[in-house]
């Protein structure tokens, strides 16, 4: 029998697909015998470049490139399966305008703000770079420069930069976008638990007699979690699904209860549900005598836009999070308006729906899992939303075990592993710890082994306060790594491009591809992306998974962690740390922060001969250290002790990840529960060992309206979002020719009615019109997502229509998270 | 009938070949698997009680592949499509004759991620195809 390598390939194929299928292929199939040789490829493990969810992927490269991949079915998240975005992973990394060399705006030869994109050497764009840099420290201080990074750093990378800008520029104004995402989920953990992340795991979708969403769309967003939780739907007839969103999407597919509400009033059906519990002498009384609090937060807190606004000049207690202790008879009191009648005319879901959901929280024998993602953090109320949530199942007891379960998705692949575990945001330190607490810096000063008093106690910029200090000139550099603010940030055309535009300011992005944020900065620096790499992230259910370098990156493409490493080398201590500091620690005098923080006896100790022989390892090469190990180690001596303790490196490279805390080389998957988290001590049932007496706290906290409602002129709801084929702001799916066919171009989907009304029909262009600014787009009344009447729907990946110039800037005052899912628009023919 | 959507100019010199699970309701398992059958350019390799089906498909752009996933969900009886092995190569190559000499090994020898670090006992290869 001849056989070609297509046989081969097809065989390799059927083959992977049968073993996570579970099927025995036929003997025919079996005929057809391979080896190595016919198909050469190496395989290697690496988790998902996309989504928050961490799937395991196993990655194929043939002569240095990437050239198959498929669901790793040894990974636990994913077993063998991979969505559409994973799917093409292997074409990611050679879009057609990849940036393989480093372009400074120049005029005349010489670097000029409107000037064109120039290729430079690497060290002609460090020189402007150091200039720039040099130029603002001396003229303004740390609070001159800024940095706004990611959920898609890697976990070594955001270590790298939190620690040269905060240790080394001694600025905080370091922020991730995850700001944008992930925000008030934190501030909701932070403030109901003291510790960031979800005390449960994927593990109990598999436990859960009932999934409640609110505010996401799973089925687009996470498409393999989704599985899961349609498997156990399907395959147990008990189990059911709710689904609440401000428009109905795929997720209502599946959807036993569905709820379409009307935006904000998520914060009525919470509170409504918590007082059913309450009502229906629901409450498990033991649990909360033991490990809750009750506090009553104060309101009226505002929008969080500037000062100025008239908005923000009405609110009575602005941006504050403070609250006083109150009992269990206060808060029934004071949920006790919230009756369904109540959230029914407010929200605009049936009674009879909102009881069936209440039934599912209050009804002891059901396991309840809670999941949301954006429609509940880009909220004005967010933080508070969160801690909504936590109310309906501390008031049940239904956390901390197999199946009982609030659950915050992420939206980037290391939201959690770096933004958050590492502390990239401008308030933050290692750890969740904070700059504001002492204890915290001192500690902080002597892991890093830098003098002590160093470190900078005030919190630095937040992601939109950079962008105002821009475009205001109290920041005058900004270096942007793996982001598309521009794209992605809000009110765009008031506040984004000034600031990038000031001629006062220098801006450098570093990116693997042109996004529209690295043509509206002054320097671009090209980036090495995913398996291009080492690196590590950390997804939503506290999974840490590592990857080796599989292939080089093209032409002079570096990683983001080369990038920062090596820009460390052009600064000496005597230029940016105060002289008493110096005077006071002389054996950090004339040493360059290179020296002082990454070849400082800690992140220099692992040899190269550490690094496994079969892979390539760019950055540790060209510094002489294992650089990765050596960061993660340092990195993780501040959590290990203290309920986040890492494995040892080496060990993540053998593993399809772990769980922290990992005590004694065992991972957990439920924190606070005694016998499954070895930080709570017998006897006690539960532990919240963020709070110091070890209580959670439900908080009572009103409905509040958004910062702009519908009126008569701006008569339409808008909500923003993404859809599955981009992930985000597209700047890699939109490479992949095959995504961006596949949802070409943003729509704006309206309800049918709303057209009629309007003498619009399918396909015409139109105008969607905010206060702020206008896009074009096309009217769409069928299809994947459906409003219902008065409100609009449109994705924001396409950077031909950024939607972005007509959402408003209007944050949770306590995340500064900036809310996309709601503001006033108005619809016009073109 | 739907055509494909991707333009004759975005064909390139590769070929894109995937294999993919298609779940569909039991009790409608033959009529899912003669309009299988029926579409063009797919390959059943496999299929089980249960209503699963492994299918294998080559086309000269992902797109393709993208849109003939979306005819098989339209399929009546269908429940899920769960996308798994995707590989690119060169059009040129997928015709060469492999060596006698290459075809000694089983299909499961040589599917097992190349980890640099030696398997454990747990992470021993689970194949079961024969």
């Amino acid at each position: 029998m001849k056989l070609t390598r297509r046989d081969v390939i097809k065989a390799q194929a059927a083959a992977t697909a049968a073993t996570v299928a579970g099927i025995s292929l036929p003997a025919s199939a079996s005929n057809i015998i391979t080896s190595s040789k016919a198909n050469k490829l190496t395989w290697s493990k690496a988790p998902c470049r996309f989504c928050g969810t961490g799937c395991g992927i196993s990655v194929a490269t043939k002569d240095g490139k990437v050239v198959a991949t498929h669901g790793d079915e040894k990974a636990p998240v994913n077993k063998g399966l991979s969505c559409v975005k994973g799917y093409f992973l292997s074409k990611i990394m050679y879009g057609k305008d990849r940036i393989t060399t480093p372009m400074l705006r120049k005029k005349d030869g010489v670097f000029n703000k409107e000037g064109d994109f120039t290729p430079v050497s690497w060290d002609e764009a460090f020189d402007i770079m150091e200039e720039k840099f040099k130029k603002v420290l001396k003229e303004k201080g740390p609070d001159g420069i800024s940095m706004f990074g990611s959920g898609q750093w890697t976990v070594h990378e955001g270590y790298a930069a939190v620690k040269l800008m905060k240790a080394g520029f001694l600025s905080n104004n370091i922020d991730p976008n995850a700001r944008h995402c992930m925000a008030s989920a934190v501030g909701g953990f932070m403030r109901t638990f003291g510790i960031d992340e979800p005390m449960g795991c994927y593990d109990d979708m598999e436990a859960a007699d009932a999934f409640v969403l609110w505010g996401s769309n799973m089925a687009e967003m996470h498409p393999i979690l989704w599985t899961r939780i349609a498997d156990r739907r399907l395959s147990n007839p008990h189990v059911k699904v709710a689904v609440l969103s401000t428009f109905e999407h795929r997720s209502f597919d599946l959807a036993d209860i569905p709820a379409v509400f009307t935006p904000q009033t998520d914060m009525v059906l919470l509170n409504a549900i918590a007082n059913y519990i309450i009502e229906s002498g629901s409450v498990n009384h033991d649990f909360i005598n033991k490990h809750v609090n009750f506090r009553e937060g104060v309101t009226d807190i505002g929008y969080g836009l500037r000062p100025t606004h008239e908005l923000q000049k009405k609110a009575k207690n602005p941006n504050s999070g403070a609250s006083t202790p109150i009992d269990l008879e206060a808060f029934a009191k004071f949920v006790k308006p919230y009756t369904f009648e109540y959230a029914e005319e407010m929200s605009g879901v049936p009674a009879a729906n909102i009881e069936k959901i209440a039934k599912l929280y209050a009804d002891p024998k059901i396991k309840v899992m809670s999941l949301w993602t954006m429609g509940v953090n880009q909220h004005t109320r967010g933080v508070w939303t969160n801690n909504l949530l936590y109310n309906i199942h501390l008031l049940t007891g239904k956390i901390a075990e197999p199946g009982n379960s609030p659950f915050s998705l992420t939206g980037q692949p290391s939201a959690c592993g770096t933004a958050r575990e590492v502390g990239t945001f401008s308030h933050r330190l290692p750890a969740d710890m904070v700059v504001k607490n002492p204890k915290h810096r001192a500690l902080s000063e002597k892991l890093w082994k830098i003098p002590a008093g160093i470190l900078n106690g005030k919190p630095g910029s937040h992601a939109v306060q950079q962008i105002r200090d821009l475009k205001d000139s109290k920041i005058n550099v900004c270096w942007n790594q793996v982001n598309n603010n521009v794209q992605a940030g809000a009110n765009i055309n008031e506040e984004i491009l000034p600031g990038y535009r000031n001629p006062d300011n220098f801006i450098i992005t570093s990116d693997a591809y042109p996004t529209v944020t690295a043509e509206a900065s002054d320097l671009i620096l090209p980036s090495a992306m995913w398996v291009e790499k080492e690196g590590a992230f950390g997804n939503a259910e506290r999974r840490t998974q590592v990857w080796y370098q599989l292939v080089n990156a093209p032409g002079d493409a570096r990683s983001d962690l080369w990038q920062l490493v090596e820009f460390s080398k052009r600064f000496k201590t005597d230029e940016v740390w105060p002289a008493e500091i110096l005077a006071a620690n002389p054996e950090y005098k004339g040493k360059t922060l290179y020296e002082v923080l990454y070849k400082n006896g800690q992140v220099d100790n692992f040899p190269l001969s550490q690094i496994s022989p079969d892979y390539e390892n760019q950055e540790s090469k060209d510094f002489g250290f294992y650089l990765q190990k050596g960061l993660f180690e340092e990195y993780a001596s501040f959590g290990r002790g203290h309920g986040h303790d890492l494995a040892d490196y080496d060990r993540y490279h053998k593993e399809r990840g772990l769980r922290w805390p990992v005590v004694n080389g065992v991972e957990t998957k439920w924190r606070f529960k005694e016998g499954s988290d070895p930080y709570v001590a017998k006897g006690t049932g539960w532990q919240f060992y963020g709070k110091k007496d070890n209580r959670a706290i439900i908080f009572a906290l009103p409905y509040e309206p958004p910062a702009e409602s519908p009126d008569e002129e701006f008569n339409m709801w808008l909500s923003t979002g993404r859809v599955l084929e981009h992930w985000h702001s597209g700047s890699m799916t939109q490479r992949v020719p095959e995504l961006y066919k596949a949802f070409p171009n943003a729509v704006c989907f309206m309800h049918p009615e709303d057209a009629k009304k309007r003498g619009m029909r399918r396909g015409d262009e139109v105008k969607v019109i905010s206060r702020r600014g206008e896009i074009r787009t096309r009217i769409e009344t069928r299809g994947r997502n459906k409003p219902p009447v008065g409100l609009v729907f449109v994705p924001w990946f396409d950077a031909s229509q950024l939607i972005n110039k007509v959402t408003l800037d209007a944050t949770d005052p306590l995340s500064k998270q900036t809310d996309y899912k709601k503001c006033a628009v108005k619809i016009e023919k073109v | 009938m739907r055509t494909n959507k991707i333009a004759l100019d975005d064909v390139t010199e590769e070929s894109h070949i995937s294999s993919f699970i298609v779940l569909c309701q039991a009790e409608k398992h033959q009529a899912v698997e003669k309009a299988l059958q029926e579409q063009a350019d797919l390959e059943i390799h496999g299929s089980d009680e249960k209503g699963k089906f492994v299918i294998v498909t080559e086309a000269k752009h992902q797109g393709i592949i993208i849109d003939r996933i979306d005819l098989i969900s339209a399929i009546d009886g269908v429940v899920n499509t769960s996308m798994v092995y995707h590989q690119v190569a060169a059009i040129d190559e997928l015709d060469d004759e492999i060596d006698q000499a290459d075809l000694d090994q089983p299909i499961e020898k040589i599917y097992e991620p190349q980890m640099c670090e030696a398997p454990t006992d747990t992470d021993a290869p689970s194949q079961t195809v024969q």
